[in-house]
């Protein structure tokens, strides 16, 4: 993987001290000091139901109940934390460590919990610096503890490591655009961030991804055929890490995250490398483990694939992600990711309404229907106005963030400068690409005209005329993947013609010779299918159906 | 020498990609790739990126012969990329501007346009060796798909070429002239034959959906 680095760095080992909530050094102090009584305090009051859910959630921890653990943390963690932690915080680590018996791997994964609560009781606004400060202690407390091999023996649910990871990022958007926003802050606030350009440095962001991915073995695994190279005994010396899931998650969804927090910083091509070894069979991949993992997959990759201009493969991407939602709607609407993952599809048809206009494709008739529903004809989009095109990327773009930080010697608001710098090379892309969907739909009219003439009726220059002929020839042209290769989704830097209408000149005369479209077999053989079998009554999971279709319908 | 430092630069990459330290290594080969007509866009866009980490290393006179380099890789999408890593606040500094707007000229088909606003840039922008050379390559290359034939005086404003040039040109590329008319190879898009779009459906993907029915 590109820019891997495993060097020998130590990583952080225990409960984060400075966070002020360490629990660890405390362990059996005598009852006269003062933290100690705060900790028993804090406990004292805390209400019996979320008590109990914590002695009930840790015991099943301790007997790798991963099953019942996914319910506790999808359900009962989401429910207790609305009825009792509405508007506050869960109690602190400190407090807990005495209703859990001090354990602390346990107590890791309990701070990260109320960490992700907390934040989500800001809303719109921000944690202050001190608690952003201790969620990212604790993260790299919680990712040394992966990476010193602590985890091992432990088991988790996958949907709660998609999210620790998920939300690592999300935090770390969080910060970067809270401290690029100075106008606001005091004084003493800037002396504290320019003080502390660790918390959240992009570079140990980076490392600790890079360092999980690496640390869990799972690109040697994914490229052998899903099984662990070296011993699943923890004993032995070429003991394999990915022969345990809680690692090959983790690792795992730490692609997830590089992809996306390469997007997030505008590097779309590195983004799609750290890809290049994902499999993206559905039935197989880890990535369908977890919806919201799965539609993250598909709209980082997508996006990226938008930015770099691969329309079409963009447009493939967001159709088959799109296709699937079809196929999971009805499983799904009680899940606790279930507006995240609805955020994102609409995000998806948005930018596939983009990439259709610019790059006039094939699509699924019920990819299409639902475009129609959102956008209504989506020619008018083409013929349309800019800002309309910018209010849909606008809308469906990933919160972009600068990396470093700001200069803070002079007080402005930088947070929108990463996402109005790729606003606007966009904008400055689709200025460019306006003019061509009209030019396509003159020359569709003709079999062959005098380049003057064409340029008369367009009211344009002849030489200008010519030079949107050439632009049209360079910009229909575009790097694609190769589809019949060993990775669809992103493999390929083939330079194709990926426009349906041909045309060329001959001196003066441009001649036009439009696209054939074949008839396309696959979706009628999959209608004749289903009708077979509701003829015949047999019952066909439906995921085996539609994914099947879902392939077809995307060639 | 030349390759020494690549491996030498390959070599950091891989171990070191997100460390300010190799710049002043990277600066060095981008140097080098001026100078002897080389390129290497992945070692190029590590550095924009370690300047994006480290906007006080900002190095202006880099990034534009970065920028240029990337010029010369059209069609690729390696200015693109490269811009997308240049935050705001440097993307105002001359020369950037300048050098965008060449590649909108070459990106619109503005080629008559181009070669006059290089020639007035001269001395703002980096020399890159070979530098023609590469646009012409990119330039012929689309050409060549958007004509079967065309006028003499018009591939000479095209390409910025003299007469004699021309004729050298069209030696090299083996190309046949008739009449001030010239004669472009054929290629898949400059014939009159339809594009055929055709699905194609693998039997892997077919065969659960049917094994199922069956």
């Amino acid at each position: 993987m590109a820019g891997a680095n495993d060097g020998p760095m130590s990583w952080r080992r225990g409960l984060a001290e400075e966070t002020g909530m360490g629990a660890g050094d405390e362990r059996g102090g005598g009852a006269q000091d003062p933290k100690v009584a705060a900790a028993l305090e804090e406990l004292s009051r805390m209400e019996e139901e979320p008590k109990q859910f914590l002695l009930y959630f840790r015991a099943r921890f301790r007997e790798h109940a991963v099953e019942e653990m996914h319910t506790l943390y999808e359900d009962n963690f989401v429910k207790i934390s609305e009825r009792y932690y509405k508007s506050s915080a869960w109690p602190s680590a400190a407090a807990v460590s005495y209703l859990v018996d001090h354990d602390e791997p346990f107590l890791l994964l309990y701070k990260e919990l109320t960490f992700r609560h907390m934040y989500t009781l800001y809303g719109k606004s921000q944690p202050s610096i001190r608690e952003q400060a201790n969620a990212w202690g604790n993260y790299c407390d919680l990712f040394g503890a992966f990476l010193n091999g602590d985890m091992v023996g432990l088991e988790l649910p996958a949907a709660w490591l998609w999210d620790m990871v998920d939300e690592f990022i999300y935090q770390f958007e969080i910060w970067c655009q809270y401290r690029a926003a100075l106008k606001e802050k005091s004084e003493e606030e800037i002396a504290v961030l320019r003080e502390n350009d660790q918390i959240w440095n992009v570079n140990d962001v980076l490392q600790y991804l890079h360092a999980l991915v690496n640390k869990s073995n799972i690109c040697p695994w994914m490229l052998n055929d899903h099984q662990p190279i070296g011993s699943s005994d923890p004993k032995s010396k070429d003991f394999d890490l990915s022969s345990l899931a809680v690692y090959r998650y983790i690792g795992f969804f730490s692609i997830v995250g590089l992809l996306r927090i390469n997007c997030l910083i505008g590097d779309y091509r590195l983004a799609l490398m750290v890809l290049q070894s994902l499999d993206f069979n559905p039935s197989t991949s880890l990535f369908t483990h977890v919806t919201a993992c799965h539609f993250s997959v598909y709209y980082f990759m997508g996006f990226a694939h938008m930015m770099l201009r691969r329309y079409e493969d963009a447009g493939r991407v967001f159709g088959t992600a799109l296709l699937h939602v079809g196929r999971i709607k009805q499983s799904h609407v009680r899940s606790y990711q279930y507006e995240q993952v609805n955020k994102r599809v609409d995000q998806m048809l948005a930018l596939l309404a983009i990439c259709i206009t610019f790059q006039p494709q094939y699509v699924d008739e019920s990819t299409m229907s639902l475009l129609k529903d959102k956008f209504g004809d989506i020619k008018s989009l083409r013929t349309g106005e800019e800002s309309t095109v910018m209010g849909l990327f606008t809308y469906a773009s990933p919160k972009f963030v600068t990396p470093a930080p700001p200069n803070y010697d002079v007080i402005d608001d930088y947070h929108m400068d990463a996402a109005n710098l790729q606003q606007k090379m966009f904008m400055a892309e689709i200025k460019q690409q306006l003019i061509l969907p009209e030019i396509r739909s003159y020359l569709s009219l003709y079999t062959s005209i005098e380049v003057k003439k064409l340029a008369d009726l367009m009211e344009i220059e002849e030489e200008m005329f010519r030079s949107h002929l050439l632009s049209l020839k360079h910009k229909s042209y575009s790097a694609r993947a190769d589809i019949s290769g060993e990775n669809p989704m992103i493999q390929g830097t083939d330079v194709k013609p990926t426009s349906e209408l041909g045309f060329y000149i001959n001196k003066n005369v441009v001649h036009v010779g439009d696209a054939k479209v074949e008839t396309r077999f696959g979706e009628f053989f999959v209608k004749q299918i289903e009708r077979l079998n509701q003829m015949s009554r047999i019952q066909i999971p439906r995921d085996v159906f539609h994914g099947a279709k879902g392939n077809l319908a995307t060639r | 020498m030349g390759s020494s430092l690549q491996d030498e630069v390959e070599g950091l990459l891989q171990s070191q990609r997100y460390d300010p330290s190799i710049i002043p290594k990277l600066e060095e080969y981008v140097q080098h790739q001026v100078t002897i007509g080389s390129y290497d866009s992945d070692a190029n866009l590590a550095l924009l990126k370690l300047y994006q980490f480290y906007p006080e290393l900002y190095n202006a006179g880099v990034v534009a012969k970065v920028l240029m380099l990337a010029l010369t890789a059209l069609p690729s999408t390696d200015f693109l990329c490269s811009q997308y890593l240049i935050s705001s606040k440097f993307q105002n500094q001359e020369p950037v501007p300048k050098l965008v707007n060449l590649l909108e000229l070459l990106e619109g088909g503005k080629y008559i346009e181009f070669w006059a606003s290089k020639e007035s840039y001269k001395d703002r922008v980096p020399a890159v060796k070979d530098f023609d050379k590469s646009i012409r390559r990119f330039m012929f290359g689309v050409i060549k798909r958007t004509y079967i034939a065309v006028a003499r005086e018009e591939l000479m404003g095209l390409l910025n070429l003299k007469d004699e040039e021309l004729t050298a040109f069209i030696s090299d590329e083996q190309l046949t002239e008739a009449d001030g008319l010239i004669k472009l190879p054929p290629t898949k898009e400059n014939q009159p034959k339809p594009v055929k779009v055709t699905e194609a459906i693998s039997f892997r993907e077919v065969a659960p959906t049917l094994f199922k029915v069956m």
